[in-house]
């Protein structure tokens, strides 16, 4: 009895520690400016005003913030097209050497699977003057490629690791039943192969796609304007200006957020399987 | 005979490994060379190489070891309380109870906000208005009553509050990585290793140090690296919770680097600390990394 | 219905050779097993007949088909594996589809042809199931059906019941042999279960470290064994092996002469030898081909030499009884030695005995290299 009792206590810091500071943000984007300040926890008038500025920006350019507001659609836009090209471009790079690791011994994979992770250790201050210089020279600057090529790096040894985590799990017998069967090589890997992983495969995609969209520094390195900037970056941009009412500014975050947090609930599952899995097994 | 075998596999890793030459190892490589030169943006005619003087600078510099200073001190903290906390939710999620998979689906709240919106909440939760704010307001004062003394709460004012509440932020957003590691590798020991337990009499608490944190020595190692890394590379949280402030209380490393970059736009300099801080990560990396061997934990 | 012929097959992987020039002649329609130890090179042998890897050396025929070079999704075989590796995300009905499917037979085909499958296979009320919804027994009836419905030539089986327990092994050990004798296929398992082998088999094939060591009718197998490996191997209880040297009594009678033992042997097995005397053996005798009785007279057998022993004394180390028989554990001059006897025989441990062993039933082994010094019987 003390037992389970002490358990749902236990049970519930760990839910308000989790998820206070992210579900008091949310009443505050509902809530009128004046109550902020009067410290409340929950409003008591609530007003969807706050997210009126991002979306009905016409009426109110007056307001402290508008300019920011404003491009804040196009900046999720932005965001999109940058997360899910990383998305597509860590599932084919990474499922193709992950494939390779898993099931075809060779020579040199210790050596990759080293520089795999030695490339997962790297910091992203230690490469991101060569990485600007690199991209202006290339012409990249804010535009959409230089952010999906720089994310891809930094997501993709991960990509790699747990991949080949998870397709080691797969038993071989299944792609040798295949064969016998009557599929060719690339019938076993598209008919049994594949199906089969895809619960890994849809992991993976979404921790680099949530990865993306929360990444700033290469973001904010090298976008310029909204033709690419993507939406953490503008979001960034709040706390450079000065008096935007912290109501406003709790509507843009989860504006921002509400994707990321969708995408884990749905993928919840995959994702604690997929991640815990492979990291540790 | 062997050729052949082994070109397909090369193959397949072509395309991750030309991406990450390009865009990581080639960088590095430039970074390196770029911290023997003279090489400030201001000043584009005057690049010229001059050996180890910007490490010797950076070296001789205060910035540099408060920065560093600053870093280890955030790093070591980050890593011991997201072990601590994520093992703590980690242990509850393995025990059954009513509304577990509720616990777990809020479990990756903190993990799906973006670094940089993990700052500005932070703000204001810590900001004058801040929930929070309040709450350490009522606590300091409650504190200097009961204890008769008078200490002043100026909040994020504060160079230790405001360190520490980086700190806060970060192992807040860590946590549930870390977690899901725990969770996966607490619920990989066999139960007869609890019944044998019990059968030898071992208490829970016993239990826990004798069979739970050996079985765990491989997931915590994992968490350590990926937490050490994350550490030194804290930014986008600082960039928008304190800016580096107030004073210098949170330059942490890869703030001054990019301080260093595009404020001074003193690249060779910048380049130099870059590399310091891969030095560094690499250095601990190598260290978890034979740790690991050493216990025959991982496998080629 | 396939003859398969495997010749000089070699397999290498790195340094380690995993088949070491293995030349087998699969009758049609026979019933082949290939047994041996794990790591003994049986299942790399069948993935060869597969087409799951290529041999470093040697060809594989069907019937007057170099297969060789040939894909294993372009031979005619089918194959039940270890894991029984059934599609996961594929429903049972898919799953024994799915050969059909990639061979091009038409849906209406496909039904009949699973149906039928199903029906010998006792399956009919499991194929809306996903494999993950089934028990291991079903899961291996599931896989026999895979293997089945496409009428393969040759049959490859995999230790398919290694994964089943003891009562569901023998059910299914059964349905085999029911198969076999129904389908008109070859089948080749494998197996390190010698009484799987021995129950199933028309021939067996011993393996060894890549080897062959003996090839025979389950017979030959058990009664003629090859060399001291084939003799331990086969056979539960393992075969009693002692240490003794070849001697001739001054009457000119051969005999095994050891510790504590000795045992005559027919004229017909030393006559081959060219110099029996003092020859270094081991004698082989199995559990039931040893009588066990009371030591008549306390002593009396004292006063004699080793030579002129016509029983052996023993003692009993442990008894075991185990229903229809009753296995008692003996020490014969330091040496363990098994005994199966009638389980109404009531000596326990700590009581002497004499044994005698049936001197039609002995195996005689070269000490140094193993191989059995007895002609076929």
């Amino acid at each position: 009895m003390w037992r389970r009792a002490s358990l749902y206590i236990y049970a519930l810091v760990a839910v308000i520690y989790l998820t206070l500071p992210f579900a008091w943000v949310a009443a505050v984007s509902f809530m009128p400016e004046r109550e902020v300040t009067q410290q409340h926890w929950w409003p008591e008038e609530p007003t969807i005003g706050n997210y009126s500025l991002y979306f009905d920006v016409e009426g109110r350019t007056a307001d402290v913030g508008a300019a920011i507001a404003r491009q804040f659609p196009r900046a999720i836009v932005n965001s999109l097209i940058i997360g899910t090209a990383v998305m597509l471009l860590n599932l084919t790079c990474g499922s193709l050497a992950a494939y390779a690791l898993s099931r075809l011994p060779f020579r040199g994979n210790l050596l990759l699977l080293l520089f795999y992770l030695g490339s997962r250790s790297v910091p992203g201050v230690a490469i991101m003057i060569p990485m600007y210089l690199l991209m202006r020279s290339y012409g990249l600057l804010d535009t959409h490629l230089s952010v999906i090529l720089s994310h891809t790096t930094f997501t993709l040894p991960f990509t790699i690791w747990i991949l080949k985590g998870y397709f080691q799990t797969v038993p071989l017998d299944l792609e040798r039943a295949a064969r016998v069967d009557g599929c060719t090589p690339l019938g076993a890997l598209l008919r049994v192969f594949l199906p089969v992983t895809t619960p890994g495969l849809v992991a993976v995609g979404i921790f680099a796609f949530i990865a993306s969209w929360g990444e700033f520094l290469f973001a904010l390195l090298f976008t310029t304007t909204i033709a690419s900037r993507p939406v953490t970056v503008l979001a960034s941009d709040f706390a450079q200006e000065l008096g935007v009412p912290f109501t406003v500014i709790a509507a843009g975050g989860v504006l921002v957020i509400l994707l990321p947090l969708v995408l884990s609930f749905i993928f919840q599952r995959l994702i604690i399987q997929g991640i815990g899995g492979s990291v540790t097994g | 005979m062997t050729r052949t075998r082994d070109f397909l596999p090369l193959l397949l890793n072509l395309p991750a490994v030309i991406l990450l030459v390009a865009f990581i190892a080639y960088p590095i490589g430039i970074s390196f060379w770029m911290s023997l030169h003279r090489y400030n943006l201001r000043r584009p005619d005057q690049v010229y190489f001059h050996g180890l003087e910007n490490y010797a600078t950076i070296l001789a510099s205060p910035e540099f070891w408060n920065a560093l200073w600053i870093s280890l001190y955030f790093t070591f903290m980050a890593v011991l309380l997201v072990i601590v906390i994520a093992m703590a939710i980690a242990l509850l999620l393995h025990e059954s109870f009513r509304g577990r998979g509720v616990v777990r689906a809020l479990l990756l709240i903190p993990w799906a906000i973006p670094g940089v919106v993990n700052g500005l909440m932070w703000v204001g939760l810590l900001g004058d208005y801040g929930a929070f704010n309040a709450m350490l307001e009522d606590t300091v004062a409650t504190v200097n009553y009961l204890f008769g003394i008078n200490i002043v709460y100026t909040g994020m004012a504060s160079p230790f509050v405001a360190l520490n509440a980086a700190i806060g932020a970060h192992v807040w957003r860590s946590v549930p990585f870390a977690c899901i590691i725990f969770l996966a590798a607490i619920q990989a020991i066999p139960t007869e290793q609890y019944r044998a337990a019990r059968v030898d009499g071992a208490t829970s608490w016993n239990r826990f140090r004798f069979i739970t944190l050996p079985w765990l020595y491989h997931a915590v190692l994992v968490v350590a690296i990926f937490e050490t890394m994350n550490g030194f590379r804290a930014f986008d949280l600082i960039y928008a919770l304190t800016g580096g402030g107030p004073g210098d209380a949170t330059h942490v490393i890869a703030w001054q680097t990019y301080k260093e970059a595009f404020a001074r736009l003193d690249f060779g300099g910048a380049n130099a600390y870059s590399y310091l801080i891969t030095l560094i990560t690499m250095t601990l990396a190598i260290i978890y990394i034979r740790l690991l061997y050493r216990r025959g934990l991982v496998q080629g | 219905m396939a003859r398969v012929r495997l010749k000089n097959l070699t397999k290498h992987f790195g340094d380690v050779v995993a088949v070491d020039d293995v030349t087998l002649d699969i009758a049609d329609r026979e019933f082949l097993t290939l047994l041996g130890p794990s790591g003994c090179g049986k299942t790399t042998l069948l993935n060869m007949i597969a087409g799951l890897e290529s041999p470093t050396v040697g060809e594989v025929w069907f019937d007057d088909r170099n297969v060789t070079a040939v894909a294993p999704e372009r031979r005619d075989i089918a194959m039940v594996f270890q894991t029984y590796a059934l599609y996961p995300h594929m429903s049972v009905f898919d799953n024994v589809a799915f050969g059909l499917k990639m061979r091009g037979v038409p849906a209406e085909d496909r039904k009949r042809l699973v149906l039928e499958a199903s029906k010998t296979m006792e399956i009919e009320h499991l194929l809306d199931r996903k494999p993950r919804a089934l028990s291991g027994g079903q899961r291996q009836r599931v896989a026999l059906a895979r293997a089945i419905v496409r009428d393969p030539g040759v049959f490859l089986l995999d230790e398919p019941l290694s994964n089943l327990d003891a009562q569901l092994r023998v059910v299914m050990r059964t349905e085999l042999k029911r198969l076999h004798g129904e389908l008109d296929m070859t089948f080749v398992y494998v197996t390190h279960d010698q009484a799987e082998s021995l129950i199933l088999s028309d021939r067996i094939v011993v393996m060894k470290d890549g080897q062959i060591q003996q090839i025979g009718t389950p017979e030959t197998i058990y009664d003629s064994p090859a060399n001291t490996f084939v003799a331990g191997f086969v056979g539960s209880p393992p075969i009693n092996l002692l240490k003794g040297t070849l001697e001739q009594s001054a009457g000119g009678a051969w005999r095994v002469v050891g510790k504590g033992f000795g045992c005559d042997v027919a004229a017909s097995i030393v006559e081959q030898m060219e110099t029996p005397e003092g020859r270094e053996v081991y004698l082989g005798v199995r559990a039931e081909d040893i009588g066990v009785g009371e030591v008549l007279a306390e002593g009396s057998t004292s006063g004699k030499s080793n030579v002129d022993l016509t029983d052996i004394r023993a003692t009993v180390v442990v008894r075991e009884p185990m229903g229809s028989d009753l296995y008692l554990t003996v020490d014969v001059g330091g040496s363990n030695v098994k005994v199966r006897t009638r389980p109404d025989v009531r000596f326990d441990r700590g009581d002497s005995v004499e044994l005698s062993f049936d001197p039609k039933k002995i195996h005689l082994f070269e000490r140094e290299s193993g191989e059995s010094l007895v002609p076929d019987r």
